[in-house]
This record gives C-alpha cells, sequence and structure tokens, in this order.
C-alpha cells in the first residue's frame, strides 16, 4: 500500500480542515453580505426573534450592516446596528487567522500545541470583546 | 504491547466541532438562535456518535470531545434565548411593562439628578414666562383709553373712528402674532393672550354699537371687514 507523503499527511490534519471550513463559512457570510442588500432589504435569513416577540433584538439589522460594510458605507452600517463594525472585524480578523494559521500549520514553525494554545487564546479574547455588546444584551434581558 | 490509535471517530468529531464553533456566534446573536439551535443540537449527535466510535475503535476522544463541548455550549446559549422568547410571547405585555417600569427605574437611577435640575429649570422658565405674561397683561390695560368714550344713541364719526383703528390694531396685532408663530416665537403665547382679550372687548363694542351705525358708517365698516378678512387670510395660508 502506499504510504501517504508528508505534505498529504499535513494537510488532513483535524486543525487544518477545521481552519480551512471556518474559513471557508466566514467568506460564505462575505458573499452573503456582498449579494444580498441592505437598501433593496432582500435578506432571506428572518430575524426570529423579531418574528416571535414583535420587538427588535440587539442583534437586529445586522445582515443590513454587513452588507452595507462589504460596499465600503461604514456609517450607514453602525446606523443598522451599533455593534455591526466590531463584529465584522470579529470574522474579518478570524478569516485572516485562519488563513495564517494553516500557512503556519503547513510550514511547521511553530509547535502545534503552542499554535492551538495562542490561537484559541486569541480568538476568545477577540469574540469576547466584538460581541460583548450582545453578550451583555443578552445578559440584561436574561436576568430581566 | 503498542497500544495503536485509530482514526475512528475522527471525521465526525470534527464535523461536530465546526457545527458547534458556528453554532456559538449564531446562538449569541438573538436573531438567529433558532438556525444556532439547529446546528448546536447537530453537533452534539455528530460529536457523540464519533466519540462513540472512537471509545469502540480505540480512536482518539480529543475532537469528539471537543466537538461536543462547544456544541452543548451553543445549544445552551441558543435554548436560552428561545426559553427567553417564549417567556416574552406567553407573558406579551406583561413583560414589556415590566420591562418598561425597569427601564424609568434605570434611567431615574442614573440620570434623576439631572432631569430633575431640567425640570427646575423648565419650571423656571415657565414662571418667567408668566411673568412676563402678566407684564403684558397689565400693558395691555395702558394700550387702548376708552376712558372717554362716551356711549350715546347716535355714533358720531370720532367714536366710530376710534372703534375702526381699534379693531385696525386689532388685526395687525393678529396678523404679527401669526407670523410670530410660524417663525416658532415662544413670546407668541403671550401675545396670543393679549390678542385675544383684545379681540373680545372689540367684540362687545362692535356688538353694542352695530345697531346704531349710519348707513355710511356701515359701508365703510363692512369694507373694512372685507379687506381685514383678505389680510388674515393671506396670513394664514402663509402658516
Amino acid at each position: 500500500m502506499k504510504k501517504p507523503s508528508m505534505k498529504h499527511r499535513r494537510i488532513n490534519k483535524p486543525y487544518n480542515i477545521v481552519n480551512l471550513f471556518l474559513a471557508g463559512i466566514i467568506m460564505m457570510i462575505f458573499i452573503y453580505s456582498g449579494l444580498f442588500s441592505a437598501r433593496k432589504d432582500n435578506h432571506p435569513v428572518p430575524s426570529f426573534y423579531e418574528k416571535i416577540t414583535g420587538e427588535p433584538s440587539p442583534s437586529s439589522g445586522l445582515s443590513r450592516a454587513f452588507s452595507e460594510i462589504v460596499r465600503g458605507n461604514l456609517e450607514s452600517a453602525k446606523s443598522y446596528n451599533q455593534d455591526s463594525l466590531l463584529i465584522f472585524s470579529f470574522f474579518l480578523i478570524q478569516f485572516v487567522q485562519r488563513i495564517l494559521v494553516s500557512a503556519l500549520l503547513y510550514k511547521q514553525i511553530l509547535r502545534i500545541q503552542y499554535l492551538l494554545i495562542a490561537d484559541l487564546a486569541i480568538s476568545t479574547i477577540l469574540f469576547l470583546y466584538c460581541f460583548k455588546g450582545q453578550l451583555l444584551a443578552m445578559e440584561k434581558l436574561m436576568w430581566t | 504491547m503498542e497500544d495503536t490509535k485509530t482514526n475512528a471517530g475522527q471525521g465526525l468529531g470534527i464535523a461536530g466541532l465546526i457545527m458547534g464553533i458556528i453554532a456559538i456566534p449564531l446562538a449569541i446573536l438573538g436573531c438567529t438562535s433558532v438556525l444556532g439551535l439547529v446546528l448546536g443540537v447537530a453537533g452534539v449527535v455528530l460529536s457523540a456518535v464519533g466519540l462513540s466510535q472512537a471509545t469502540k475503535s480505540n480512536g482518539s476522544k480529543g475532537l469528539p470531545t471537543a466537538g461536543l463541548v462547544v456544541s452543548i455550549l451553543g445549544t445552551a446559549i441558543a435554548l436560552m434565548w428561545i426559553l427567553f422568547f417564549a417567556r416574552i410571547a406567553h407573558e406579551g405585555g406583561r413583560f414589556w411593562s415590566r420591562e418598561g417600569i425597569r427601564i424609568m427605574e434605570e434611567i431615574n437611577e442614573d440620570f434623576g439628578e439631572e432631569i430633575e435640575e431640567a425640570f427646575e429649570d423648565i419650571g423656571k422658565e415657565l414662571e418667567e414666562l408668566g411673568k412676563e405674561l402678566e407684564d403684558k397683561l397689565e400693558d395691555l390695560e395702558w394700550d387702548e383709553d376708552w376712558s372717554d368714550f362716551k356711549w350715546g344713541e347716535e355714533i358720531t364719526d370720532e367714536e366710530f373712528e376710534k372703534v375702526m383703528d381699534a379693531y385696525e390694531s386689532l388685526i395687525q396685532d393678529y396678523v404679527k402674532l401669526v407670523e410670530e408663530a410660524n417663525q416658532g416665537d415662544i413670546n407668541a403665547l403671550a401675545e396670543y393672550v393679549k390678542v385675544s382679550t383684545k379681540a373680545v372687548a372689540l367684540a362687545t363694542k362692535i356688538t353694542v354699537i352695530a345697531p346704531r351705525l349710519t348707513e355710511e358708517q356701515r359701508e365703510k365698516f363692512e369694507e373694512l371687514q372685507q379687506k381685514y378678512e383678505e389680510a388674515l387670510d393671506e396670513a394664514q395660508e402663509d402658516q
């Protein structure tokens, strides 16, 4: 039986697969934002919160805001959702980080344990920082 | 003998981990929490099956376990949101009434002093406005001197001219008031009271003198009335 090459084995590492999948999903978010427009208001995913409660949620307007951000209309994006720039920057940084981590894994510059810990720490801190508005709003509403 | 690890459950573990990672932000964003729940549950199922396969076939349990933890977290957050929706849907208006009271309490706590100060300022301004209004009403008493006006059987031309001058002055005041009100001048409020009082006083006088006017005076009065009505219509059209 043919033994897989070193390169083949590296690419098949679970960490790399997860990375590439996440980068792909983030890319799909950007494409989704580019395909649908805030002005036409044609986003297909509805707000379940608004549908059930009839009230706007802390994340209301995020899809429209993302569509405005990919078109460079940052002020307009903020008017749709105050936290949209932070949340979008989380996805953007994550996209770059996934590609960077994959490159580092491929080049084997860092030991995988260190890379994993650094990746987890950066992602968690970034997540908490960028989603703080949503988390605080959620916490407030939950204990009302 | 060396314990060789197999790849059993790894694929499902990776799938579960990816679903769990996506489920967390979706669950936190209230609008997409239902999608977060679906992905979270799918992640839990895939990771659990992967973990079971890894256990049975001596595979590495790291990935399925990580997938399971992340998916459970995503599912739990989404469930919290959905339970919250259900609570609002169930309680309806009562929830938002309580929420309104809570927000008012928070506003009172955070800005209570500022609001109190603002109300005090408004009170002072209203007091000043009241004083100004009183002054204007006092001025009004001296505006028109009717002391030498004598009511008799017939209206002399002098008396008639006096009433007509007062009428003209009232119309001019009214046109000025409309202009001030158009410009959003708060003094228009004080002017309005002044003009209204003048109008009532003049209307009483006109009612008394009207039957005693000569034909000539009556025609002149009607002519003036027509002219002033047109001026009033014009001022009101500009509003």
